[in-house]
């Protein structure tokens, strides 16, 4: 049996694990988001917290992720809890550290100006700093959530299901159709959360930082003249 | 409107402001001036409390500013800087109706607003008001700035050199428009630049600040008349009165002791007080000063009788000027009239003085002569 029949002979499966494991990663992602973007914000605040959060960020992202996820399971049992805890530690540090750093390289005079005019810090956060750190801050998700797709693949080492669960059966098995079966979607997967990351990457990015700026303003003078 | 109360600022252990008091008066465009370093933008930003005093106070409508809400205090306060401090993010009609929209303005209200403050600062509000910033002229913006800061109708307006970072051209036009929205709308501006020039063109007051503390506060023309040290004097420049010759006035170059005489007295004795004095003209007067006419000394010499009184002889119909009008005017005046002195007096007609053409010319003259002087 060929590549594509053993596939399309697996369909419903492979579609199925497909959808688990798209499931897991954006359930990951976006616990990651909700705890990554708010210690960023509070980093970007409180200097003294900086370093510390970061420098465990740093840190837990060097474990490899099969020993991480070993260590686990005897505190969260196997399935999904462990990986989506695991992708989870993983993704946070591109997320703290790009929130951080968006907020950070905002003009400090305009952030003056803002609080002069009488806008409140929360304003100034949400109407001013978020705004303009937001192509930063996705682009930090973005690239978590590339990273996601792989360790949900691993995290199928301990039962947590979706397109690894096809690569470790195929690799008991010795049955190369079944690894690929599982590799190619999740590769795809990859690319396609690389695609709309750079989407919403270009959707959340202010006018002001787009590079049809000039197209804008020429197309404004022909107006004038 | 304003009040300094012994105002210090301190960083760490150096002063950048050291103990300044001064009163800004409701309706007033006061600049605050000085070089880079010495304090101007801390003390702007002590009125909207970005810095905090280290000791001292200020009032606002004799409040002290740690009495009101902050957020309340910087929104009845305009607050522009140099490089506009715009919403790159947002357009320009976001960036005007941020903080009405922040307060929850009736909407309808808020956008006739907008097009009125864009009318205001002569931008054409259906052409710019979804525009964003980057899509503007650097002059563009900070109109966009300056009407931003009258948003919310303030009574007080902090500017900080916001037409330093201008090409020359933009910046005499906003400066000039500035002058014109003031005289209108007649808010209290405290305006901080370090260029002379600008100072004079709009300031109704200048305060001119040396290493954190005041050299001198006054009017425009009193500072420049009359500067209170060498300081003032280096930083205004000797003879940056003639670049506004406009501010120069009759009293500033007058004669102050003219010859006089007693409308009673005989023409003999008028000719012999013009010999004696080596004038060509004497000032008629009562006891009481009042400028009566004036006597030529061509005019006496043909007069038969020596022993008639002066004020049977005398002039009766010639110019006279104010002690408060401008040089300019007086230079017209000379120029066009047949006199060659025009007397000065009150509104009592009570004589003060006398320009002459020597006079005008010696205060022109000054200032070539002078600077050679401090050469040698
Ligand atoms: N946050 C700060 N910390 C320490 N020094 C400061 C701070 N802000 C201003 N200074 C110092 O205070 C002095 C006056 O600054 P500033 O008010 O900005 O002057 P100006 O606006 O007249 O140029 C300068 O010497 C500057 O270095
Ligand atoms: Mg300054």
């Amino acid at each position: 049996m060929n590549l594509l029949e053993f596939i399309f002979s697996h369909m419903d499966d492979v579609l199925a694990r497909l959808l688990q494991h798209i499931q897991t990663t954006l359930f990951s992602i976006t616990i990651s988001v909700l705890i990554g973007v708010p210690l960023g914000i509070l980093i970007s605040y409180i200097k003294p917290f900086k370093k510390p959060v970061l420098g465990v960020a740093n840190v837990v992202q060097a474990i490899p992720s099969i020993a991480l996820l070993g260590f686990l399971v005897p505190f969260l049992g196997i399935g999904e809890k462990p990986a989506i805890f695991m992708v989870v530690i993983y993704s946070l540090l591109p997320i703290i550290k790009n929130t951080a750093t968006g907020l950070s390289t905002i003009d400090e005079e305009m952030l003056e100006a803002a609080k002069g005019i009488g806008m409140t810090k929360f304003q100034v956060l949400t109407r001013v700093k978020l705004p303009l750190a937001l192509p930063v801050i996705m682009a930090g998700i973005r690239i978590s959530a590339v990273t996601s797709v792989g360790l949900v693949t691993i995290a199928a080492f301990i039962g947590a299901g979706g397109l690894g669960y096809l690569i470790y059966s195929g690799i008991r098995t010795v049955n190369t159709n079944l690894i690929l079966t599982g590799a190619i979607p999740a590769c795809i997967l990859a690319l396609a959360v690389d695609g709309v990351g750079s989407l919403f990457e270009k959707v959340t990015t202010p006018v002001c930082f787009r590079n049809n700026k000039k197209e804008r303003r020429d197309k404004n003078e022909k107006i004038n003249t | 409107m304003i009040k300094f109360k012994n105002i210090t600022k301190k960083y760490g252990q150096q002063a950048v402001v050291s103990d300044i008091s001064l009163r800004i008066e409701k309706g007033d465009l006061v600049v605050l001036i000085g070089p880079s370093g010495c304090g101007k933008t801390t003390l702007l930003k002590i009125i909207n409390r970005l810095v905090k005093p280290t000791s001292g106070d200020v009032l606002v409508n004799d409040k002290s500013i740690f009495d009101y809400d902050e957020i309340e205090l910087r929104r009845n306060m305009g607050y522009v800087i140099q490089q506009t401090g715009l919403f790159p993010h947002m357009t320009v009609r976001e960036n005007i109706e941020i903080v009405p929209r922040l307060q929850r303005h009736n909407k309808k209200a808020i956008a006739e607003r907008s097009a009125e403050l864009m009318e205001m600062v002569g931008l054409e509000p259906n052409i710019y008001l979804d525009r964003y910033p980057f899509e503007l002229s650097g002059g563009q913006q900070q109109r966009i700035g300056v009407a931003r800061a009258f948003a919310t109708d303030p009574e007080v307006i902090l500017m900080d050199e916001p037409f330093s970072a201008l090409d020359p051209i933009s910046r005499l036009q906003l400066q000039d428009e500035l002058a014109e929205l003031q005289r209108k709308l007649k808010r209290t501006i405290v305006f901080v630049t370090h260029d002379m020039d600008e100072a004079v063109k709009i300031a109704d007051k200048i305060c001119i600040i040396n290493n954190g503390s005041i050299a001198q506060y006054d009017t425009v023309e009193e500072v420049m008349k009359n500067p209170a040290d060498s300081y003032v004097e280096g930083f205004i420049g000797k003879n940056r009165i003639w670049s506004s010759p406009q501010l120069i006035q009759v009293k500033d170059v007058m004669i102050n002791d003219p010859v006089c005489i007693y409308d009673n007295a005989t023409i003999r004795r008028s000719i012999e007080k013009m010999r004696a004095h080596k004038v060509d003209s004497l000032m008629v007067i009562d006891k009481s000063n009042t400028l009566l006419g004036v006597v030529l000394a061509k005019d006496m010499q043909l007069v038969q009788d020596k022993r008639q009184q002066v004020r049977d002889v005398m002039l009766l119909d010639f110019m006279t000027v104010r002690p408060e009008t401008d040089i300019v005017d007086v230079i017209n005046i000379v120029n066009n009239g047949s006199l060659s002195s025009i007397p000065v007096t009150d509104e009592s007609k009570a004589l003060k003085g006398l320009i002459t053409k020597s006079s005008l010319l010696t205060t022109v003259t000054q200032q070539y002569i002078e600077p050679k002087e401090t050469v040698s």
